[in-house]
């Protein structure tokens, strides 16, 4: 009563708006003083040479030396770049149908999908940060995948390499070999980085009334119809969200493999400028991709709207 | 994946066994839809299941290898010789109880923290209509589209020279040096700038809006304030999807080395061990052991070490995930 008393000359409406920026401050305390600050400070660097040795930061300008570094001189950043784009395309096509499709086979009633359930979102919890970076590098998990890998480097000559015995017999063509080995590491990785969108699909599936599928079966629609012409569009916004989700994740994981080479020339070259360029070139790529994305997204519900 | 084909066969060798109405009933699209489907399903699911749980049979399997069935060809899951010594020498070398509860500490404060904001900005997006709310929504999913790792460099700098509008430079002749101390990762978390704090933002957010507006309308005619509105009648309603982020957050804030190795490379995380290890024994035994089935070995008895308190939090807390995963509001 007192507190209200005190706000006497402000309207209903304005004390509302009062308490929503007191409820969003935090987070516009963090923006003002932290990101927004750092955001501009990343393009500034990008532009200059630091000194980060003493108590005081140096900064230099020096214009668009490091952007020259990163595309003309260094080696190998603009073929990462590239190749990494189209690899993460179809990786992530891949992850989102896989999500998708085991989305709706997880939201079927069967024994033991409680379980099922449980296993399933251990890679949302488990698959990052140390866990996914030194997975890659793993060996032993490699080992137990096809067997006998390490023969050739211990002494029991009898052991050999499946994947070079076909390749070098000629019996398959080592290109298709290298295919088949890659797509099942592939799999494996999918499964690893589709936790979240399993979730997210998941959740959507369970938001979609049942009585829209009993109308449908009554109608006579077969189980494909009903996917196609119900469930499909009812999950649009939910694919359009995991789609965005999916980009940010494979672009921005550590283990990507442009991440990989900026986060290396940063802090084991100590080429922080440099670094710092080339992260703002591949985020204006990420950002190039979603805003195309997003794009399509909406050119098609607007087309499906007209067909509506 | 063996398995689907097997099944499938065997399928289609029984089936000129069968005679009439049985056979009839394998042809029927019922079946299909029905049993067979139900025996493809399982069989995928225990797959993936497989590959899934792969690497933690790995794992373990690693870290009770000697070094001798490392090299012998019938060992794959289970040593000949199990042996302690793997997770003994980790358990020592990385210091694992300091570790761990150094881990345990500021996971948790920093997951809290995260929550927090996460709740405080999303039911302020939600709940109020205020000018520019649209602009500060925007802006949320902003923090989560940019890269972190453009912004890993100045935000370094920015820590290492912290000041806010020169203030502390005036008062005391340098800027804070508050780099190798936990305040970055905490004050990140407690205005929403930690690891993925846009996400639980944006899905603390949806949530909120789901919520009717009589909720807080009847508690305010009651005479309730805004403050314990929000922590008596809101925040309960956001229990289960608060713990799944809680999970999460923790979970992730646990095996991170991004923001570790950025803000407080010194301090001794389980997570940033890994690394420690990998690099002194490549080190001490020159580039003859990188990548080799030893260095392997260890770095998974690590990996395992790391993992399992998060595996057993996993385990406990599993249920209550799974519905705040339900029930939550992502769906929008």
């Amino acid at each position: 009563m007192i507190a209200q008393k005190s706000h006497k000359g402000l309207s209903y409406r304005k004390k509302k708006e009062l308490k929503g920026w007191i409820f969003v401050s935090l987070f516009l305390l963090g923006f003002l003083v932290y990101y927004l600050p750092v955001l501009i400070d990343a393009v500034r660097y990008s532009f200059s040479d630091l000194d980060v040795t003493g108590k005081q930061l140096l900064v230099t300008f020096v214009g668009g030396e490091h952007y020259h570094y990163a595309f003309m001189v260094h080696p190998d950043f603009l073929k990462t770049l590239v190749t990494s784009i189209g690899q993460l395309g179809g990786e992530i096509g891949a992850i989102l149908i896989f999500s998708l499709f085991l989305a709706t086979v997880l939201n079927q009633k069967m024994p033991g999908r409680a379980f099922f359930r449980m296993i399933f979102f251990i890679p949302v919890v488990m698959a990052t940060g140390v866990v996914e970076k030194y997975e890659v590098s793993n060996i032993l998990m490699e080992q137990m995948e096809n067997t006998a890998e390490m023969g050739s480097t211990a002494a029991s000559g009898a052991l050999f390499d499946a994947e070079a015995f076909l390749a070098t017999m000629g019996i398959i063509d080592p290109n298709i070999v290298e295919m088949l080995s890659s797509l099942s590491e592939g799999i494996y990785g999918i499964v690893q980085k589709s936790g979240v969108q399993l979730i997210i699909f998941l959740a959507g599936l369970q938001s979609i009334s049942p009585s829209i599928y009993e109308v449908a079966k009554i109608e006579g629609a077969s189980g494909w119809e009903i996917f196609w012409k119900i469930t499909f569009p009812m999950l649009m916004p939910m694919i359009f969200v995991n789609t965005m989700y999916t980009i940010i994740d494979s672009f921005t994981r550590s283990s990507n493999a442009v991440v990989e080479l900026i986060t290396e020339i940063g802090f084991q070259n100590s080429n922080l400028e440099a670094s710092t360029a080339m992260s703002l070139v591949y985020s204006l790529v990420v950002l190039a991709v979603l805003g195309i994305v997003a794009g399509v997204f909406t050119m098609i519900n607007r087309r499906q709207g007209v067909e509506r | 994946m063996n398995g689907n084909q097997t099944i499938t066969s065997a399928g289609a060798k029984r089936k000129p066994l069968l005679s009439g109405r049985k056979a009839e009933m394998l042809r029927s699209p019922t079946f299909w839809g029905g049993i067979g489907w139900k025996i493809f399903r399982f069989v995928l699911l225990l797959g993936l299941t497989y590959m899934i749980l792969l690497p933690f049979f790995s794992k373990i399997a690693s870290a009770f290898m000697s070094q001798s069935d490392l090299y012998d060809s019938m060992v794959k899951f289970i040593p000949r010789n199990p042996t302690l010594e793997n997770i003994l020498f980790v358990f020592d070398y990385v210091n694992y109880p300091e570790g761990f509860l150094n881990s345990l500490w500021f996971s948790t404060a920093c997951a809290l923290l995260g929550v927090l904001s996460a709740c405080l900005t999303g039911y302020g997006l939600a709940a109020f209509k205020f000018r520019g709310r649209g602009i500060l929504f925007a802006l949320v999913v902003l923090t989560m589209v940019i890269p972190p790792q453009t912004i890993q460099i100045s935000s370094f700098i920015k820590f290492k020279y912290f000041d806010i509008l020169g203030i502390i430079q005036l008062l005391t002749g340098s800027p804070l040096a508050l780099n190798n101390s936990p305040l970055p990762m905490i004050l990140l978390a407690l205005t929403g700038f930690g690891i993925k704090n846009g996400l639980y933002i944006f899905i603390m957010r949806q949530f909120f809006t789901t919520l009717p507006a009589e909720l807080s309308e009847a508690a305010e005619v009651d005479g309730a304030s805004t403050a314990r509105t929000f922590f008596q009648i809101i925040l309960p309603t956001a229990r289960p999807l608060g713990m799944t982020i809680f999970l999460l957050a923790f979970s992730w804030q646990w095996l991170d080395i991004y923001y570790a190795a950025t803000f407080y490379p010194q301090f001794n995380f389980l997570a940033t061990s890994v690394g420690k290890i990998a690099n002194s024994m490549t080190d001490s035994f020159g580039q003859l052991y990188d990548h080799s089935a030893k260095q392997s070995m260890i770095i998974n008895t690590n990996l395992l070490l790391i993992i399992l308190p998060l595996m057993v939090l996993y385990l406990v807390a599993q249920k209550q995930f799974i519905q705040g995963v339900e029930r939550s509001g992502i769906v929008g």
